[in-house]
């Protein structure tokens, strides 16, 4: 994969949201990141196994402000999950 | 005195976070080699995920994730929810989610092996690669990789 989301790919410019970040220790010494965010979200023809673009194509989408808190409307949530082993929670903390 | 001491530990650890994960980005201020994770590639054979057994969505489609080492994304759970998880996870993260991607970070292996077998290494590529293994991280990434466990196992 070439690419991954962070949370400054889900606010352009000025645009404002919220983003939230949580650890959460599952069985044995699995861990999972979660990373939400209210953003814009992907592209609907985002590939996860193959694409490589520039955030300019994000911005693509038609239904995202150029600035400012988006409504209430458009405003929906993105998950993102990563999970982890105890040696790259113990490197991180 | 105590809280100062907390406040600037606290701090180290974000910093050290922010470190770690800036070589996620899409463009990355880092050269790859010096990245301390990757996200694992999705391979075709591997094992398809398969639809909810229990219809609790969330807990073992994470666990089926993971084990096999797959990337998945779901891309819009209005029309779509293949593993029939858009309920749980709204009730137990308490937003309506349109996406999710999930994946499995693990630290990057050593490229020493592949490439002795690739070429034989010149005089310029010999120097290059000693400054590289005398870095901190990736002494770090070595010893991670020789005991990490696999994800299926």
């Amino acid at each position: 994969m070439n690419w991954s989301p962070t949370p400054s790919d889900a606010f352009l410019g000025d645009v404002q949201g919220t983003v939230l970040i949580g650890l959460k220790r599952g069985g044995g010494d699995t861990y999972t990141l979660q990373i939400r965010d209210d953003g814009i979200g992907l592209p609907d023809d985002f590939d996860i196994h193959r694409t490589k673009f520039p955030r300019s194509d994000i911005s693509a989408n038609p239904s995202t402000p150029a600035q400012g808190p988006i409504s209430d409307e458009l405003r929906r949530w993105h998950l993102v999950r990563y999970h982890l082993l105890r040696p790259a929670v113990d490197y991180l903390l | 005195m105590r809280y100062q001491r907390r406040h600037r530990t606290g701090l180290a650890r974000a910093t050290r976070i922010g470190r770690a994960f800036r070589g996620l980005g899409s463009k990355p201020d880092r050269p790859r080699e010096q990245r301390h994770f990757g996200v694992v590639p999705q391979h075709a054979h591997r094992q398809a995920l398969g639809p909810s057994r229990t219809g609790r969505g969330g807990t073992d489609i994470t666990t089926a994730i993971w084990k096999a080492g797959t990337t998945a994304y779901r891309r819009d759970l209005d029309t779509e929810d293949p593993y029939g998880e858009s309920a749980q996870i709204d009730l137990d993260l308490g937003h309506q989610f349109r996406s999710i991607v999930e994946g499995a970070l693990l630290p990057r292996a050593p490229r020493r092996q592949q490439r002795s077998t690739q070429r034989p290494l010149t005089n310029r590529h010999r120097h290059s690669r000693r400054r590289r293994s005398s870095t901190r991280s990736r002494s770090t990434i070595s010893t991670w990789a020789s005991t990490w466990p696999s994800p299926a196992s």
